[in-house]
């Protein structure tokens, strides 16, 4: 009894498996309760007519044995002149007209006109009877009597008349009452049959249809069982059955495997992502680990840094009193590069302090190698704008020294071009040195840490440096090199721009 | 849709099952017979009890006591019986009925009973037949000797006041078969030179007046009619006229109005029948009865009038009986 439009959650619940079997029950017991009602209260009927018919037959015949004993007695009377016999007939006759009385309260109506005949040739014959028996005590002779006699005896013959004429009458009566009910009982009977092979053809129907919603529905229950056994969890409800509980046990199981597959979801999202967590973590460690491999390569380095920059100032204030004063500028490039890279070792820094540094080398590399090379710095991006970790660029620029331009005789020139493009700076650090061959290129990069970086100020190697910012940023794609023996060696960083 | 077809399966099979328990229920209903009251008796004994004459009588007798509140009681023998018919006139005054009409078979031995019940206060109203001298209250039916003298009348009007006509009667003993034949030999007599060439009796049986028919016929050749003085006898003497290729040549003039003599007419076999009138004699005899019972003495004799039947009043006549047999129904 489930609409269409009802609510998957809400199920009617009109129709439950108990209500199915009350209405089921309705069908069968309703129609074999009124049969049995039925054809009680009938043969009830028959038997009250059978009863009611031989209890009249049986008084009819009273009356009738009453009137011949009567006149038996009578007849005795007149032959013996017996006083009981005359008592006899007054009693029998009595009884006789009782029973004519007690019939006459409930009998049909043709049977009332004969027994009212019957009650009065009763009075008739007790009249002549009378009358007979008065002359005959008046000790008459039997002439005189005779003819009142004979009368009185022919009455007789009327009763007995009326009595069988009674007889029949109450037979055809209660034969006609029978013959009536026999017709309706036939009737019910035919009405009774057709009534419960209804009620038979409409249980079988009902019991088909209740069997066959219950098998569609557990067969639809274990295909989808056998189906979550092998993993698939969809489970398509079938149509909707007429029986609350199936729906309810459907639903439940539509509802269980919803959430086991959704449970299932979850805890693969919850692996995926701790999988990724556990990814950043070995990232961060590795660069950690390089951090702390570069620093101590610094610590390594270092002599004590206070004692060098004292020294250093110290060397910066006699240069002033000696009046020299490139020395003096000298001294506090390398004074701030030093600085530079042992504060900045561990942090970010901007392209532009980057390129400070850049600058403070050239100048002393300037000073160094006098006109030996060329320096030219080409900047076409906010500079401010990127981040890259410190101590960057300038070991490029120093291998492009080391490797480029200090082994050629007749030196070069070093283009640094920084140019945006898109959310990338690309830093372009290229030398017309003399280049190197594959195995150097190898050299520089290889990452093996017994591969020490020589002769750089930092001892930072390229090969540290480039893992850096690969760490740094997530990408593969940072850093390229080409190079060419006798031509130079091109560096290109891609750095991407973080606003 | 699907849902008002469930609906409407569940209300048919509600219906179905509610219509076979009314069809039960209503089956079980038991007609109480409606209580009739009992009213007075009035006993008809007739001369044979399945005679469409009397069966007349009787309808016309249950009309009038339909409109007086009694009932009647149609009794006779099964074949003619006086004594049968005597009984049955004792047996209605041993049981003290209210009123007797009777058939009177024998008028000499129905004189004392007839008597009998006079004295002991029940009224008794002769009906058809006469016994003239009990102390019977009063006489309905036919002036047989009139009846005769009509059946005269007819014969003349069929072939004049001349030739020779026969003569087939009930029987010979039988009181108002000598009563017709005499008003007719009187009529006759006096008013044509007619000769009656034969009388015969057929006792009131088909086959015996078909052969006295006969007879008459081949032993006087020219007979020009033939006069029947009981219903059976006009029947018998038109299966001989017929048999004998006489139909038309020979007239037969009837009695009474039983449905062969009807058809007879019809196809002009017969030529006319005097009918009686059965119908007007019960309703006139209960009338007597009741009126007597009543206080309102009424005696003597009530005459009902004869009708002449022949081809030209048949529908008519077949209309009036059809309405009394319907008034009763």
């Amino acid at each position: 009894m489930s609409s269409e439009n009802s609510n998957r959650n809400t199920i009617t619940k009109t129709s439950s498996l108990r209500n199915k079997f009350i209405i089921f029950a309705v069908i069968i017991i309703l129609p074999i309760a009124t049969s049995n009602g039925v054809s009680l209260i009938m043969s009830n009927r028959i038997s009250n007519i059978y009863n009611i018919m031989m209890n009249k037959m049986s008084i009819t015949n009273e009356i009738k044995n009453n009137l011949n004993q009567s006149f038996f007695h009578f007849n005795q009377y007149i032959l013996t002149n017996a006083e009981e016999s005359k008592r006899l007939y007054k009693f029998y006759y009595d009884k006789a007209v009782e029973d004519v009385m007690a019939l006459q309260q409930d009998s049909d109506i043709r049977s009332k006109y004969i027994l009212r005949d019957l009650l009065n040739s009763l009075g008739s014959f007790k009249e002549a009877a009378d009358r007979t028996i008065e002359i005959y005590d008046d000790r008459s002779g039997v002439d005189v009597y005779y003819d009142e006699y004979v009368w009185t005896k022919e009455i007789v013959s009327y009763c007995n008349t009326f009595i069988s004429m009674l007889s029949d009458s109450y037979f055809d009566y209660n034969v006609n009452i029978y013959k009536g009910l026999k017709q309706k009982q036939d009737y019910i009977n035919r009405v009774l049959m057709a009534y419960i092979i209804v009620a038979l053809m409409l249980s079988a129907i009902y019991t088909l249809l209740f069997i066959g919603d219950i098998t569609r529905k557990l067969k639809e229950l274990v295909s989808a069982s056998e189906k979550v056994v092998k993993g698939d969890f969809t489970y398509h409800e079938g149509e909707r059955t007429y029986i609350y509980e199936l729906d309810i046990l459907s639903e439940a199981f539509r509802k269980m495997i919803t959430y086991i597959s959704k449970y299932i979801e979850s805890l693969q999202e919850k692996a995926e992502l701790e999988r990724k967590l556990q990814d950043e973590k070995m990232k961060l460690l590795r660069y950690e680990n390089a951090l702390k491999v570069s620093q101590l390569k610094i610590l390594q380095a270092q002599i004590n840094p206070h004692f060098l920059f004292n020294t250093l100032n110290c060397i910066s204030q006699t240069a002033v009193k000696e009046n020299a004063h490139k020395t003096e500028s000298l001294i506090r490039a390398v004074a701030g590069i030093l600085r530079y890279s042992l504060s900045m070792m561990d942090r970010n820094a901007t392209l532009e302090e980057e390129v400070n540094i850049v600058k403070q080398y050239m100048y002393i590399q300037k000073i160094r190698y006098e006109d030996r090379f060329e320096f030219n710095l080409k900047i076409n991006v906010d500079l401010k704008k990127v981040v890259v970790p410190a101590m960057t660029l300038q070991p490029f620029v120093e291998n492009a020294f080391i490797h480029g331009i200090e082994p050629k005789e007749e030196g070069g020139v070093i283009n640094i071009e920084i140019t945006e493009q898109g959310s990338f700076c690309t830093i372009l650090i290229e030398d017309t040195g003399c280049g190197m061959d594959e195995g150097m290129l190898k050299e520089i990069m290889s990452d093996s840490p017994e591969q020490r970086p020589v002769g750089h100020t930092t001892g930072l190697g390229i090969r540290s440096v480039v893992q850096r910012l690969k760490l740094m940023y997530g990408r593969d794609d940072i850093f390229s090199i080409e190079s060419k023996k006798g031509f130079g060696t091109r560096v290109y960083l891609k750095i991407p721009i973080k606003e | 849709m699907k849902r008002l077809l469930k609906y409407s399966v569940y209300y048919l099979v509600v219906l179905v099952f509610i219509g076979f328990n009314a069809a039960l229920l209503d089956s079980l209903k038991y007609e109480k017979p409606v209580e009739e009251e009992i009213k007075p008796k009035i006993v008809l004994i007739s001369h044979v009890y399945a005679n469409p004459y009397w069966k007349q009588v009787r309808l016309g007798a249950e009309k009038a006591a339909k409109e007086r509140g009694v009932i009647v009681d149609f009794q006779g023998p099964e074949s003619a019986s006086v004594e049968e018919g005597i009984k049955l006139i004792k047996m209605a005054y041993a049981a003290r009925v209210s009123g007797i009409i009777a058939y009177v078979q024998d008028e000499t031995r129905y004189n004392d009973v007839i008597n009998k019940v006079i004295e002991g206060g029940i009224p008794l109203v002769t009906v058809d037949s006469d016994a003239e001298n009990s102390k019977r209250l009063a006489y309905v039916g036919t002036d047989n000797v009139e009846a005769g003298r009509v059946g005269g009348r007819e014969v003349i009007r069929q072939i004049g006041t001349e030739g020779k006509v026969a003569v087939i009667m009930g029987g010979k003993s039988v009181k108002n078969q000598i009563e017709r034949v005499e008003g007719f030999k009187s009529y006759i007599s006096n008013n044509s030179s007619i000769v009656i060439a034969a009388i015969e009796s057929s006792d009131s049986y088909l086959l015996e007046a078909e052969l006295a028919a006969r007879k008459i016929l081949t032993q006087h050749p020219d007979v020009k009619a033939l006069f029947c003085t009981s219903a059976l006898d006009g029947l018998g003497a038109a299966k001989a006229v017929k048999s004998l290729g006489l139909t038309g040549k020979v007239k037969i003039i009837c009695f009474d109005d039983l449905p062969e003599t009807l058809d007879n007419i019809e196809k002009g076999i017969i030529t006319s029948t005097v009918v009686q009138q059965p119908y007007v004699m019960g309703y006139k005899a209960v009338n007597i009865i009741m009126d007597n019972i009543e206080g309102k003495t009424t005696k003597g004799l009530f005459i009902t009038d004869v009708l002449v039947v022949d081809k030209e009043n048949l529908d008519e006549f077949r209309k009036q009986q059809q309405e009394y047999y319907n008034e009763n129904q």
